[in-house]
């Protein structure tokens, strides 16, 4: 019976895409006619549909889009060369991989919601604390992944160079920086996911622009179609930058490389 | 021989090598802590006292809150809160990332789910899950699986990347290798199958932790009366900086101890 | 296509026909360990002549890549050194460098490898280096990554990178045991035809005698901290490996090999 059902069907990428969006929606929406518990709260898709589009015609969307995208503008503008810096200092000598190690350490393992509410207190309401918040998580973040990348240098590859008297400088631009380059780029991408992330937190604590302020504003007047609408928009914008943005430049620049690479860490 | 070389050589009987690396690995680690120390009370002096306290105070403060008992009450609130949510993200990343794993239609079925699941920032379903176990939270006392489920729905993604690679990485020879010998499948599921992705599983429970803990903290910040989150937050509503610093201080001790 | 049919293209593009000779002095080598000083070996003198090909022979951990790096420029000797002489007296030696693995960037296609190493040089075009590629039957990869290339491509493009800076000598470090047999066979045959076309001198450092007495004019063996063989190749070329001339030879090599385990 069974090779009745077209192959196309669970092979065809785009077509197995569309299955799964579906069943996403019939999960969402079973749930939400049939537990019990939630039900009275809960809404159901058609519902967060409405609620997006409408959101998105009244354009309030845009100031506070453009309030958060230069919030964590700055932010991730900070944490890369903050964290490019210091993972530099921290791969290339053991001093000063000896002297911030516990300050990586507790960096990455410390809770967002630490930094953002500590940024809130030193710089109170407004659009210094999400991108300061955003700066001070992802710098440990884009740190470490530089560290890992300058680790893994391969040294027969800098005893070859050296064989053949390579100019230092041309041995740190062909070499140094061309094996570092995955790594960081990878740290890149985490970085910026996360200084959405971080900084839409901060704008829930304390701002008055922003994605954070808007979920917090719709939570207040317990609005959960609106929380969603917003959410909706976050996550589309960030999946396109990711993918739309990063992962294009990710393919041109590492067309060396045979693996399919998806990016995810 | 130079002088060059004898004199190396009497450094290295003098002390041994690697006695001599440690000692100044050892000496840096000390000066990198010593000089964030030192910044932190040359700040701390500039800045009014609830903005940065000393060390002193925070130290002070911090012992305050463990010897009588609230540290402890919060704390295992946020963690019987993260150890649940961490069972639960587990168990469906698990799931799903062995189904991404056994062959490309799974893969390519679940991955929207989870790169959705990956962008969606812990607030946002911690906001989602307040939201939804609020109603009549009093009556049925929902709310404090909020930050449960929140913290599920986050670290999920993580985990079922972790375990898609493990099992997408299984080496397929030991598998034929173990059919051909007709090994049952009991074994060959606890002795090449679960070795081979070991690894994955812990780099999932890692993950799953860290992301864990810092979501459940988020979520707290709505989840009404309990837990280290809310107690951070509240410190900051009623402007007592000094205690949430004095909180911040006591879970990252824990962090240290694990 | 063959070296011999480039043979006159090679000529045209001018070509540094002269080979460099090699002289160790006084060449010793000890590390620092944790367990005290280690002495790799003390006291080698060897004069290698332009032009000529020879093997360095050792069992595993004789010493002879250890040499072979010293040699090259990459490791400090304890004490002695190593000099090199153009066989015109004119100039400086420039070393070409081949090792036991291809040593490629992979994010640099097989041309820009190649082009790396050519900083230095004022001859060097983008023509010399396909021309290189061409010498080692790799004309239709210029633009190819490393990564799409097998294992006997990608030790083909390193001879070839070593090649294009018109070395006077060439430095090799076991290039053929990382290979399978067939394509080390055949990157044997190549090699010595770029060799007798060029005229470089070769220092070639192995653990296989086959391979040795198939290439060399002559055997340095290498153990117990010197050298305690040192055996001219009288077989003349082109050498089959199941010729009388080789196999009788290759027993008194033998013997002479593993004189070193009666003393």
């Amino acid at each position: 019976m069974f090779d009745k059902i077209p192959q196309s069907l669970f092979e065809n990428r785009f077509i197995v895409f569309l299955e799964s969006t579906v069943a996403i929606v019939i999960v969402w929406t079973i749930a939400y006619r049939t537990l019990p518990l939630i039900r009275e709260s809960f809404v159901s898709p058609t519902e967060v549909a409405i609620a997006t589009r409408e959101l998105f015609v009244s354009m309030i969307w845009v100031e506070h889009f453009v309030a958060s995208l230069s919030h964590v503008f700055y932010g991730f503008g900070i944490a890369v060369v903050a964290g490019t810096v210091l993972g530099i200092l921290v791969g290339w000598w053991d001093f000063w991989e000896k002297a911030f190690q516990d300050y990586l350490t507790v960096g990455i393992a410390i809770p967002s919601l630490f930094v953002a509410i500590f940024s809130a207190m030193w710089f109170g309401l407004g659009s210094t604390t999400p991108a300061a918040a955003a700066a001070i998580v992802a710098t440990p973040y884009l740190a470490t992944n530089v560290y890992g990348g300058i680790n893994n240098i391969d040294n027969d590859l800098l005893t070859m160079a050296r064989a053949f008297d390579v100019s230092r400088f041309r041995v740190i631009k062909r070499v140094i920086v061309q094996s570092v380059l995955p790594d960081w780029f990878a740290g890149l991408r985490y970085a910026l996911a996360l200084s959405w992330k971080i900084a839409s937190l901060a704008e829930y604590i304390a701002a008055e622009q922003g994605i954070g302020y808007m979920i917090r504003f719709e939570m207040r007047v317990l609005d959960l179609a609106g929380v969603l609408s917003w959410v909706v928009f976050f996550t589309a914008l960030l999946l396109f930058i990711e993918y739309g943005i990063l992962g294009q430049i990710e393919k041109r620049v590492f067309a060396w490389r045979q693996r399919d690479s998806i990016g995810w860490v | 021989m130079s002088i060059q070389n004898h004199l190396s050589r009497l450094n290295v009987e003098l002390l041994n090598g690697s006695l001599k690396s440690l000692l100044n690995d050892t000496l840096a680690r000390a000066i990198g802590l010593g000089v964030g120390f030192v910044l932190w009370t040359v700040l701390a002096a500039q800045f009014p006292r609830e903005l940065l306290p000393t060390p002193a105070e925070t130290v002070g403060l911090a012992w305050g809150l463990v010897t009588d008992g609230t540290a402890w009450i919060h704390i295992s609130t946020t963690f019987q809160s993260l150890f649940w949510a961490f069972i639960f993200a587990m168990l469906l990343g698990g799931t799903l990332g062995v189904l991404m794993g056994l062959n490309s239609y799974g893969q390519n079925f679940f991955t929207p789910a989870v790169n959705i699941g990956l962008s969606i920032p812990g607030l946002a379903w911690a906001a989602v899950a307040f939201l939804v176990f609020s109603y009549e939270s009093i009556a049925l006392g929902t709310l404090r699986y909020a930050p449960v489920v929140a913290a599920t729905l986050t670290v999920f993604p993580y985990v079922a990347i972790n375990i898609w690679k493990g099992v997408e990485n299984i080496d397929h020879d030991l598998l034929r290798m173990a059919d051909a010998f007709s090994i049952s499948r009991r074994r060959v599921l606890w002795r090449i199958v679960l070795p081979n992705i070991a690894p994955q599983i812990f780099s999932a429970v890692r993950f799953g932790l860290a992301i864990g803990w810092k979501v459940t903290i988020i979520a707290e910040l709505f989840a009404g009366s309990a837990g280290v989150g809310f107690k951070l937050e509240h410190a900051y509503q009623i402007y007592q900086y000094e205690e949430a610093w004095a909180w911040a201080a006591v879970f990252l001790g824990i962090i240290v101890i694990i | 296509m063959s070296s011999r049919e480039l043979q006159s293209t090679s000529r045209e593009s001018g070509k540094n026909n002269n080979a460099g000779s090699i002289h160790i002095e006084q060449l010793s080598k000890e590390f620092d360990t944790a367990e005290g000083y280690e002495l790799v070996f003390d006291n080698i003198n060897v004069d290698i002549e332009p032009g000529s090909f020879v093997c360095l022979l050792g069992k595993s951990g004789s010493g002879k890549s250890t040499m072979l790096n010293i040699v090259s420029g990459i490791l400090e000797p304890t004490s002695g050194r190593v000099r090199f002489e153009t066989a015109d007296g004119t100039g400086d030696v420039t070393l070409g460098h081949v090792f036991q693995s291809p040593r490629l960037m992979p994010w640099d296609s097989n041309l820009k490898n190649i082009e790396f190493v050519n900083e230095n040089n004022p001859n060097y075009t983008t023509e010399v280096g396909k021309k290189q590629l061409d010498l080692v039957g790799l004309t239709e990869h210029y633009h190819k990554y490393p990564g799409q290339l097998s294992g006997g491509q990608r030790q083909r493009v390193g001879i070839a990178r070593a090649l294009s800076i018109d070395p006077e000598v060439l430095l090799m470090d076991e290039p053929f045991s990382n290979l399978d047999e067939i394509t080390a066979e055949e990157l044997r045959e190549q090699l010595l035809d770029l060799w007798s076309e060029m005229n470089k001198t070769v220092f070639f450092v192995t653990h296989d005698m086959t391979e040795a007495i198939q290439l060399a004019d002559r055997l340095l063996m290498l153990g117990d901290g010197e050298i305690y063989g040192d055996l001219e190749v009288p077989i003349e070329r082109p050498r089959r490996i199941d010729s009388d001339a080789f196999l009788k030879f290759r027993q008194k090599a033998i013997d002479t090999f593993n004189s070193i385990d009666e003393d």
